[in-house]
């Protein structure tokens, strides 16, 4: 059932936030009724559980500190598809399932896995002969598994179109903190302004006016769906075991293109006029707009010498000071290109040039794209490591704040200022029109990451004054605690505390987490 | 100078079937892809067109959906595209193809010089651009990896051939057949994006054609011969070793000696 954490378990003690753990025992189940026997065990034993998926995530939350670490790894399959009388299709997926095992099943690319009932078998035929459905949360970490994007409620580079995960979350089932197994459809258990009746009878009662900025998570709210309050808890209110996702039909045409700037200023000024074209335009078309500086598009440059998958992107045009990244779909073509030569002109109004711009259709070209971004943080964290050879004190050290959109320049400069006035490297990337960068500070030794540890600080500031949020969409995890603990108003850390008392009283659930 | 260029659609992925009778690819039903070693031929095509002027023409051979290989190569700047299309064009060899191509080439105009891919990912023979040229009454040079200088009336090359670069410099009219990962293709600007959908694509079937005799082409007119064909034995084993670091770096070690320069990142 469990083992020691022997030395070949050793990868399980971290993951992408450099933190490092430590464990007792591991178990890996393959079923619900494993993870409640696991639960039992630890009750019985008093043992910390900590939950954990791909361990891709980078605030910690699944570094364990002592006890049980209880992997997902082994509950990967795809369990069944149904479509309901309004044609919606739902895909129904353990909570190990990878990111990218959902997107190879939809594409075509693997068959219906076996073991699946008659009524899945017939609806999976059905949707061959159909529109092409997806699952439109991208976090483009693509091994990330499905229960760990639940967990953190993961967003990616599509949600100011799409939203987060939990948005396509249509039923959960959930082993309890006390080894029951609830299930859970959107809908049957909503919060009303005292509090919600839980699937065992029971009823929890708590202030729900506290909900929202600065973050999200373990706040109850008057209409909130249970779902909800436990996307994002990071398995501190029970381990989500199977997930039920609804689908969407694919857009029949897609198009990406970067564009690049010689001017950083540039690059905030078309961002600009996209943020307006998008505010006027009555048709939803764009999907993404990232933002990378300079230093970060260096750096990938840089690191296409050691890596094959990175060659496939071309040398980036000279003179490169920024590149923004806009997506988009529809199913009217004419649609998209009109909306594309629009882009090109304000491309050029605001001081670009149309040869310093790369251009896909179609989700097969767009990949080169999608690695762009995706190598970002990948990139970083290699740098992390390198910087951590000579200083352990040095930890990942990055932003996930969102607030108003229309700030998004207003930020940037002040993201820019205080980092070159402090002398420490970093790079700025993300979501540019969400104004929800991704500031990575990249110090070289101690007295640098105190430095950084402080302008994050300085930034929270900014981003809780204009109420928005501190941890937008990586979680709080272990190493975001202290921006919880400075700016998480008492009355809401008191709901916080009461809800995950209520759900895990004896504290046995990833407990080290956020509180 | 005019330029032309030999594209060719290929099927994507590697594992494409075969008919056992014909000898020959199953390609309906494949998802198709631009050859990969044509990119490069299209790149060192408009190089030499920034170099020395002029415009660059795609040729492509093949069912009415290879068009998509020209929309591709227009987006990357390429002026125009025909395609050679006609049912009795199908199932061609080497000898065919490149027959076939030097008719459409021929039908075209004259051009200074021809650029194709080394090789296809799917027939993966290498001797198109060698018949091609000697259909053409041209000189060869294969294998280019460089090229570098573009004169008036020549060019000058570098070849790398069984280890060793050898310097070329030949008069125009030719044909050179370049290698892959010499030069790195552009990706399509926008503007050239959405163009190239609208371009117009130059259709060349039999009555196109200076010979008009339907024998010379596609199956009809390869005088290769398939006998048998079967797959190669796949051998491949793996076993799981549980030890400590030390020795699983020495077994490492010893994989990678016996590996020689084949590992990669």
């Amino acid at each position: 059932m469990y083992e020691p954490v022997l030395p070949r378990y050793e990868s399980f003690l971290k993951d992408e936030s450099r933190l490092i753990g430590n464990a007792e025992n591991i178990c890996f189940p393959t079923c619900e009724e494993e993870v409640t026997a696991a639960l039992r065990q630890a009750a019985k034993g008093k043992w910390n559980v900590t939950v954990q998926g791909a361990r891709t995530g980078i605030s910690g939350a699944a570094v364990s500190r002592g006890g049980l670490i209880l992997s997902l790894s082994r509950m990967d399959r795809i369990l069944g598809l149904r479509q309901d009388d309004k044609g919606i299709y739902y895909l129904r997926v353990q909570a190990g399932a990878p990111l990218s095992l959902i997107q190879e099943f939809l594409a075509g690319k693997i068959g219906s896995p076996e073991g699946w009932d008659a009524a899945s078998l017939q609806t999976a035929k059905v949707l061959q002969r159909d529109r092409r459905q997806f699952y439109p949360p991208n976090p483009t970490e693509t091994t990330a598994f499905i229960g760990g994007m639940f967990a953190c409620n993961a967003k990616g580079m599509n949600a100011g179109r799409y939203g987060a995960t939990a948005d396509y979350v249509e039923k959960v089932t959930l082993a309890t903190a006390g080894a029951s197994l609830w299930s859970i459809p959107r809908g049957k258990y909503v919060f009303d302004e005292t509090g919600c009746t839980l699937p065992d009878g029971r009823r929890i009662s708590c202030d729900t006016t506290q909900a929202g900025a600065p973050l999200p998570m373990l706040t109850p709210a008057a209409g909130m769906d249970l779902i909800d309050l436990l996307a994002g808890s990071e398995g501190m209110l029970g381990i989500v075991t199977e997930l039920e996702l609804r689908l969407l039909p694919e857009p029949k045409e897609s198009w990406g293109v970067v564009y690049f700037f010689e001017e950083d200023e540039d690059a905030l000024v078309f961002a600009e006029k996209i943020r307006q074209w998008k505010e006027n335009c009555q048709t939803p078309l764009l999907t993404a707009a990232e933002y990378y500086d300079e230093r970060i598009l260096v750096l990938v440059e840089e690191s296409k010498k050691q890596s094959t998958r990175l060659r496939v992107l071309p040398d980036m045009p000279k003179g490169k000071r920024a590149a923004l990244y806009l997506e988009l779909n529809a199913d009217d073509s004419q649609l998209l290109e009109d909306a594309l030569l629009v882009h090109l002109d304000l491309f050029v109004e605001s001081g670009g040039k149309e040869e310093n711009t790369w251009a896909a259709n179609g989700l097969q070209d767009m990949e080169k794209f999608r690695l762009l971004r995706h190598s970002a943080p990948e990139v970083v964290n290699a740098e992390v490591d390198k910087n951590r050879v000579t200083c352990l004190e040095i930890t990942k050290t990055a932003t996930d704040f969102a607030a108003d959109g229309a700030l998004f320049a207003e930020y940037y400069r002040l993201y820019r200022t205080l980092l070159r006035q402090s002398g420490v490297d970093g790079v700025i990337f993300g979501h540019i029109l969400e104004n929800h960068f991704h500031v990575n500070l990249l110090p070289k030794n101690g007295k640098e990451q105190e430095l950084s540890n402080q302008m994050v600080i300085e930034w929270a500031k900014r981003t809780v004054n204009d109420s928005g949020s501190i941890a937008a969409e990586n979680g709080v995890g272990k190493l975001k605690k202290e921006l919880l603990r400075r700016f998480v108003p008492a009355p809401k850390l008191a709901v916080m505390k009461g809800v995950k008392n209520f759900f895990d009283p004896d504290g046995l659930l990833n407990s080290e987490n956020m509180l | 100078m005019k330029i032309g260029v030999c594209i060719k659609q290929v099927p994507a992925g590697q594992n494409v079937p075969m008919d056992p009778n014909l000898g020959v690819l199953i390609r309906s039903g494949a998802a198709n892809i631009m050859n990969p070693y044509d990119l490069f031929a299209i790149e060192v095509a408009l190089r030499v067109r920034e170099a020395a002027g002029g415009s660059v023409a795609a040729f492509t051979m093949g069912p009415p959906d290879a068009e998509q290989v020209l929309r591709l190569a227009f987006a990357m700047g390429v002026d125009e595209g025909y395609l050679l299309t006609d049912e009795c064009f199908a199932g061609a060899d080497v000898f065919a193809t490149s027959f076939t191509l030097a008719q459409g080439i021929t039908a075209a105009g004259r051009y200074d010089l021809i650029v194709c891919g080394q090789q296809t990912t799917d027939g993966d023979t290498a001797q198109v651009p060698f018949s091609l040229a000697e259909q053409l009454h041209l000189p060869v040079l294969g294998w280019v990896k460089e090229i570098e200088e573009v004169g008036t009336d020549r060019i000058t090359v570098l070849q790398e051939m069984t280890g060793t670069i050898y310097r070329s410099q030949v008069q125009f009219p030719l044909v050179i057949a370049v290698n892959g990962n010499t030069v790195q293709p552009r990706l399509p600007t926008l503007r050239l994006k959405l163009k190239a959908a609208k371009m117009p694509v130059i259709i060349l079937n039999l009555a196109s054609m200076q010979e008009q005799d339907p024998q010379r082409y596609g199956q009809r007119g390869s005088p290769t011969r398939v006998q048998k064909i079967s797959a190669p034995a796949v051998v491949s084993k793996s076993c799981l070793i549980t030890t400590d670091a030390e020795k699983t770096a020495a077994l490492l070690a010893i994989a990678v000696a016996e590996c020689g320069s084949e590992v990669a990142d």
